[in-house]
């Protein structure tokens, strides 16, 4: 799944191992999910939106456009 | 928790976070007594013989010997692992799962193909410990791709 974590860590100039502490997971667990190779948990998608003080669906893309395109 | 006001590293040295580092003191504890008990276990086998691999080898070892690994296994092992899953993160428990999902497939599959293989006469012996560590170095190749390849 698309998301703006690496932006929005980019913007408050964390490492991901600081990202890591915050949201007490392993460096290795937040490179996953900015490359979209691992998607979280909603109890975790919950804790990446809380920190940033942002919706999720607005951290997190999961392609859905709510028929638009049709 | 870190100090977020220190300078912001290159991605290679980046301190380890606290999961990370009880993760891998963890690792470390396992591989010391894998060592130490295959070191052990060295010594108190007589003679390989033709088996080149030890741990692979059927010959027997002293009562005393075979209880002090079996509670090593069957004691200790649990022990650590229950704490271990207890540390890790949900990635690395979802890496862990999809490790354990490929070997669980492999050994539901080869170990009654080689036995009704052998029953036909076809191959040799099926060998419980030639499957046990193939299931093991699946589950643990698939963790660790993962985990660190991802």
């Amino acid at each position: 799944m698309k998301n703006k974590l690496k932006v929005l860590r980019a913007m408050r100039d964390w490492s991901q191992a600081q990202l890591g502490e915050h949201l007490d997971v392993s460096r290795q667990a937040v490179n996953a999910i900015e490359t979209g190779k691992y998607d979280p948990s909603l109890p975790l998608a919950f804790k990446i939106a809380r920190l940033f003080d942002l919706p999720i669906e607005e951290i997190f893309d999961d392609g859905f456009n709510g028929g638009k395109d049709a | 928790m870190t100090d977020l006001t220190e300078a912001k590293m290159p991605k290679n040295d980046e301190p380890l976070t606290k999961k990370e580092r009880l993760n891998r003191n963890i690792l470390i504890g396992c591989a010391l007594l894998g060592g130490i008990t295959g070191g052990a276990m060295a010594m108190v086998v007589p003679d390989l013989g033709e088996q080149p691999l030890l741990t692979l080898s059927n010959s027997e070892i002293p009562a005393s010997a075979a209880i002090i690994f079996a509670i090593i296994w069957g004691f200790f092992l649990p022990v650590i692992s229950i704490f271990w899953h207890r540390t890790v993160d949900e990635q690395e428990a979802h890496a862990y799962k999809e490790g354990a999902y490929y070997a669980f497939y492999f050994y539901a599959i080869a170990a009654p193909v080689w036995w009704i293989l052998w029953r036909g006469g076809l191959v040799p012996e099926p060998n419980g410990i030639v499957i046990y560590y193939t299931t093991l170095l699946i589950c643990g190749a698939v963790w660790v791709k993962k985990k660190y390849m991802s």
